[in-house]
């Protein structure tokens, strides 16, 4: 069983049309064998660009998420009948993933770059890369070699 | 050196002149050619008889005596030894019968190896059944063990989604989900100060983050 995202961009619209499209929306999973697990509204404010769709140029939207389970077959037939839908701007189906747990290193992020280990193992690996040098301190007091 | 060679020349067989000419062996003359007489100034020369000392002479004497009655020996012992009369006359019957006791001892030896090693092969046969006994126990048990927590996290999942399924949208809860999304706009983003503070939201206020350190 697997757990999409739906993330689908609505143009502007009163409340009590927005209501219908929404239902229309969760009605198509529900025709489609979908169970809806959550409904999120994410704001109406303005897109970061210009979007045309339907013949019409949108520059803001309503931002809506459903979190839900559907058979996967049934995702291409999602997509096209909310392609067809006139008052959604934009769609996309992604697939749930399980947020992965990460040790806070902020502190460590923090300091200067020659403390970070890091920086550290990086120009470890650097000087493996020097030429060998003479060093002078072996008893001989010219250079041996050509120069 | 060059006088032997000479002689070898002297003795050379026709299967010498084969066409092989692996078989043959240069042979060149010292300063002379092998046709021309003896010089005219040595022709008669008298060579001076070599002398020996007394004591050389009788000291050789006496070890070509022992060597030639040495050899004598040796020449008369071994043809005493291979002499046609002397050699005995093929006994099959003999052969025979020696032939099957040398058999018959082998095959005693052979069979008491056999039984040797059928002893330490059940040995280890024995041993070999038993570790493949034990190991499959061993694996079998893992495998159950694997099976459980294989079966247990399935029903953690569903356990996890009974649990979940009372909180799902259904077409009842929809007007419901809806006006509650209507009212209650949610807002992912945020950001972290230096000292720490999150600032959730575009508009919305800032909280302190609990840094585990």
């Amino acid at each position: 069983m697997i757990t999409y995202e739906l993330m689908i961009l609505f143009r502007l619209m009163s409340k009590p049309e927005l209501v219908n499209t929404l239902k229309r929306t969760a009605q198509t999973l529900y025709n489609r064998g979908g169970i809806i697990r959550k409904l999120e509204n994410l704001g109406t404010r303005d897109m970061p660009f210009k979007i045309s769709s339907h013949g019409v140029v949108y520059n803001k939207a309503s931002y809506y998420l459903f979190i839900f389970n559907s058979p996967p077959a049934s995702i291409p037939d999602l997509l096209d009948e909310y392609e067809r839908d006139i008052d959604i701007i934009r769609r996309k189906i992604f697939k749930q993933e399980t947020p992965e747990f990460k040790e806070c290193t902020l502190h460590e992020e923090l300091q200067p770059p020659p403390y970070r280990k890091s920086v550290q193992e990086l120009i470890a690996q650097a000087r493996k890369l020097d030429k060998p040098k003479f060093k002078y301190n072996t008893g001989l007091d010219y250079y041996p070699f050509q120069k | 050196m060059l006088s032997r060679l000479a002689n070898t020349k002297l003795t050379i067989t026709v299967e010498a002149f084969s066409l092989n000419y692996t078989n043959l062996q240069i042979c060149r003359w010292g300063r002379k050619p092998r046709w021309l007489p003896t010089a005219k100034t040595k022709m008669f020369r008298v060579p001076p008889r070599p002398q020996i000392p007394v004591e050389d002479y009788e000291e050789l004497k006496r070890l070509y005596n022992i060597y030639r009655t040495e050899i004598k020996s040796l020449k008369n012992y071994f043809t005493e030894k291979y002499s046609v009369e002397n050699v005995q006359r093929f006994d099959m019957e003999q052969h025979e019968k020696s032939f099957k006791e040398d058999f018959l001892k082998c095959n005693a030896i052979n069979d008491e190896w056999n039984q040797q090693i059928k002893v330490e092969r059940e040995e280890r046969v024995a041993k070999e059944l038993e570790e493949n006994i034990e190991d499959a126990k061993k694996r079998l048990e893992a495998r159950n063990e694997r099976q459980l927590i294989k079966l247990q996290n399935a029903d953690e999942i569903v356990r996890h989604e009974i649990e979940a399924s009372k909180d799902f949208i259904t077409p009842e809860k929809l007007d419901a989900a809806i006006e509650y999304a209507l009212n209650n706009p949610v807002d992912y983003n945020y950001a972290i100060d230096l000292d720490g503070n999150i600032i959730e939201g575009r508009e919305t206020g800032s909280r302190k983050l609990e840094i585990k350190q």
